[in-house]
């Protein structure tokens, strides 16, 4: 069972039974008693309830009006998460790697600092934090000129000195991809640096949720076949999964459906 | 050579709803050939020969018989006009005898207008009859009697009776011991001194060579190449089968092979088809095993689930000896089966999706011994999403969902179990594309998250491409054990014919 899907639960068991045992919810819910203990400490947190001894109860039963339902843009932050999540299975121990900006790149930088022996190259200054959190990995950060909007850096500088580097895997983000399976970005800058650090690469791993597809932005960067891999979400339509494999590109899904073995 | 052409396949095309389909077939067929047709599960061999023998018509396309257009035949038509197809599963009546279903479509009878059974005349026949083709079964036994190989014999006295013109055999030896096949192959002789020409299908190597005329490969309903093979070597023919394709890549995530052995399996005897087989599997492995039809394969997939009984040897799980006398046993250790014939053995048919996925894990749901419904759904919904399974309303019966689809659905029930260890049987056999690709990304879902998975594949792209660890099965034993970056097609097919 997932964290949001037991979250959801236990708000419904809650709201209408104004208590729960921790007991209780572990049988119902098939998982253990610690994990169901956590979520009722983040339920608590979030002012939800109040935990008492060997179970919790409604913070304010008078006032049933708990609707923190997920918004938009918590599945998406789900789904970026779960690309990252499979991103991260790829890097190997002591890979060198590099990871251009983008919003899954960062979270995928906050959980490689858990790793170590890695050695990151990066133009995103969030990204150069989150890998290096850690103190575990060798983070270097491309010099340049500062985009503010971006965090990162860009510009010749940058591109002049990637190319002194060579790395086995670079992970990049686009803004769009066609129905024609084309890639897109927003910037000239964007598409100049991405196509440097493919060329630095031995391998190219392109993450991008499924929203993107279908969807083009300013500058085109050419075919999904400049990259060797492509790491999106399951809910992607069949119609893009079967042209995704006539390119001879490699689909990985992010397919978090095991709850891990009991 | 200048050879009459009996049957000729003009750029046939043919597709199912989403499963496999062939595309633009091309085939002649001469006379006085034995032409041998190869190629992997699915790849729609048989759906060929049926075609050609009436079961299905064609999309677009021509099937020319001694020249004339034969574009929508009948079963019956086929049969008439001289084509005789011998189905890889026999349509047998059980509860008739042997020579009552030799002699079904071909009786004899009292006089010609009346066609009445003349039961003694019949017996008498089918006697001469197996005394001429040398088959030593008694033709007044009922064919529940006869098992896989001995119907298979029975059926091919029935071919040489019938008179036909072209003759398809759908691996008609993959289960037979030496002596049946080699009584087999005198029969094929005699036939093929009667009618025009055979059509063979056969995943043996050795027999391609002793019987066959020409080779047809075939791979994903496409015919990519016909070569003549009266003078080839086997090392020529394993070179036409593995051929040079385009190879797709999979996407396979490796995890460091970890030492921990979860399950370990000890000169596993079961009947005559598997022998000492003995293996270990690895924690966050996916272990290969491939081979031949007949091999063994599925057996050892059943012995380890507990449908079929061992006769000697072991397995242990997680260093625990274990006995599985039912497959309750091999779920309670941790063990999940996805079953190769999902149509059979995994789905309820009557059932919508929700009772599909969470009929063996009721349990899970139990509030008060009350079945919690809501929690039901919104479990069921989120596999749904994860799985990315379409369409996603889970009232939906069973039945209105394609066979890729159908398949998540079954994995989804396998992953609610929580098990540690995964067999999968032919996980992606006949399915599209897209559902593919979910399985093996939901296979990498599974080991990242610690369980372990054993893969049994007749597709030899996709066990390479997947696994971490590929042994080798034929004729029961295991013969070879290859690492990830040491196989090959050819070398994996040289092993598994193992000659």
């Amino acid at each position: 069972m997932f964290a949001a899907e037991r979250k959801r639960i236990i708000i419904k068991y809650l709201l209408e039974n104004n208590k729960a045992e921790v007991v209780k919810i572990s049988e119902m819910l098939n998982v253990s008693e610690v994990t169901i203990r956590r979520d009722f400490e983040k339920l608590e947190n979030e002012g939800f309830l109040i935990r008492t001894h060997g179970g919790a109860i409604l913070h304010n039963p008078s006032e049933k009006t708990y609707t923190k339902e997920p918004t938009v843009k918590a599945a998406e932050d789900e789904e970026n998460n779960e690309i990252a999540e499979t991103a991260m299975a790829l890097v190997k121990e002591n890979d060198v790697i590099m990871i251009t900006s983008g919003n899954i790149s960062r979270l995928l930088a906050k959980k490689l600092s858990a790793k170590n022996g890695l050695t990151i190259l990066t133009n995103d200054l969030i990204v150069a934090l989150n890998a290096s959190a850690g103190g575990q990995n060798r983070v270097i950060c491309l010099g340049g000129e500062i985009d503010q909007d971006n965090v990162s850096v860009t510009g010749t500088i940058t591109l002049r000195n990637m190319q002194k580097y060579h790395v086995s895997r670079v992970f990049i983000e686009v803004d769009g991809i066609s129905e024609k399976l084309e890639l897109s970005v927003s910037s000239q800058q964007k598409a100049e640096l991405i196509e440097s650090a493919i060329e630095s690469a031995d391998h190219t791993t392109l993450l991008c949720n499924y929203t993107l597809f279908g969807t083009k932005a300013f500058m085109k960067l050419g075919s999904v076949t400049m990259v060797n891999s492509l790491i999106t979400n399951p809910i992607l339509s069949d119609k893009y999964k079967a042209a995704i494999y006539d390119k001879n590109v490699v689909l990985y899904t992010s397919i978090n459906a095991f709850e891990g073995n009991v | 050579m200048n050879k009459k052409t009996i049957l000729e396949i003009k750029n046939v095309n043919k597709s199912f709803k989403d499963e496999f389909a062939l595309s633009n077939i091309n085939l002649k067929l001469y006379s006085g050939d034995v032409h041998v047709i190869m190629g992997e599960n699915g790849s729609g061999k048989s759906l060929l020969m049926k075609i050609i023998a009436g079961f299905f018509t064609v999309d677009s396309g021509e099937i020319l018989y001694n020249g004339a257009v034969i574009n929508h035949p009948t079963v019956n038509k086929a049969i008439k006009s001289g084509i005789y197809y011998q189905h890889q599963d026999l349509p047998v009546f059980e509860n008739l005898s042997a020579a009552e279903n030799i002699y079904f479509d071909y009786r004899i009878s009292t006089k010609k207008m009346l066609k009445t059974w003349n039961a003694l005349e019949n017996i008498s026949e089918c006697t001469k009859l197996f005394k001429k083709l040398n088959i030593n079964l008694s033709p007044i036994k009922n064919m529940s009697h006869y098992g896989f190989a001995e119907r298979q014999l029975l059926f091919a006295a029935k071919a040489f009776i019938s008179d036909a013109k072209v003759v398809i055999f759908d691996e008609p030896t993959a289960g037979m011991s030496e002596v049946e096949r080699n009584i087999f192959f005198d029969i094929l002789a005699l036939i093929k001194q009667k009618a025009e020409a055979i059509l063979y299908i056969s995943h043996r190597l050795d027999e391609i060579t002793k019987v066959g005329d020409v080779l047809s490969v075939m791979e994903h309903g496409r015919l990519i190449s016909t070569n003549d093979i009266r003078n080839a070597t086997k090392q020529d023919i394993i070179r036409l089968i593995t051929g040079k394709r385009k190879i797709h890549q999979f996407p396979k995530i490796s995890i460091k092979p970890n030492s921990e052995c979860v399950l370990s399996v000890k000169n596993m005897t079961s009947d005559s088809i598997l022998k000492d087989v003995s293996f270990n599997l690895h924690k966050q492995e996916i272990l290969g095993i491939t081979g031949l039809m007949g091999s063994g394969r599925s057996r050892l997939a059943n012995c380890l689930f507990g449908i079929k009984q061992t006769n000697s040897g072991s397995i242990f799980v997680s260093g625990k000896k274990h006995l599985f006398m039912h497959p309750l046993d091999a779920l309670l250790a941790g063990i999940s089966l996805i079953p190769d014939d999902r149509q059979a053995n995994g789905i309820f048919y009557p059932l919508n999706m929700r009772n599909n996925m969470t009929l063996p894990n009721l349990k899970r749901f139990l509030n008060n011994s009350i079945l919690d419904d809501n929690i039901l759904r919104l479990v069921v919904n989120d596999y749904v999403k994860k799985l990315g399974i379409t369409p996603d309303d889970s009232d939906n019966g069973i039945q209105f969902f394609s066979g890729g689809n159908q398949q998540k659905i079954l994995l989804a029930r396998c992953f609610m179990k929580r098990s540690s260890i995964y067999i999968m049987d032919e996980p992606t056999r006949g399915i599209d594309i897209a559902s593919k690709i979910d399985i093996y990304n939901a296979m990498n879902n599974l080991i990242v998250k610690g369980a372990s998975v054993i893969l049994i594949s007749s597709d030899i792209d996709e066990i390479i491409g997947m696994c971490d660890r590929i042994l080798i099965l034929a004729d029961g034993r295991i013969t070879a054990e290859l690492l990830q970056k040491e196989a090959t097609k050819e070398k994996i097919y040289s092993l598994a014919i193992n000659d």
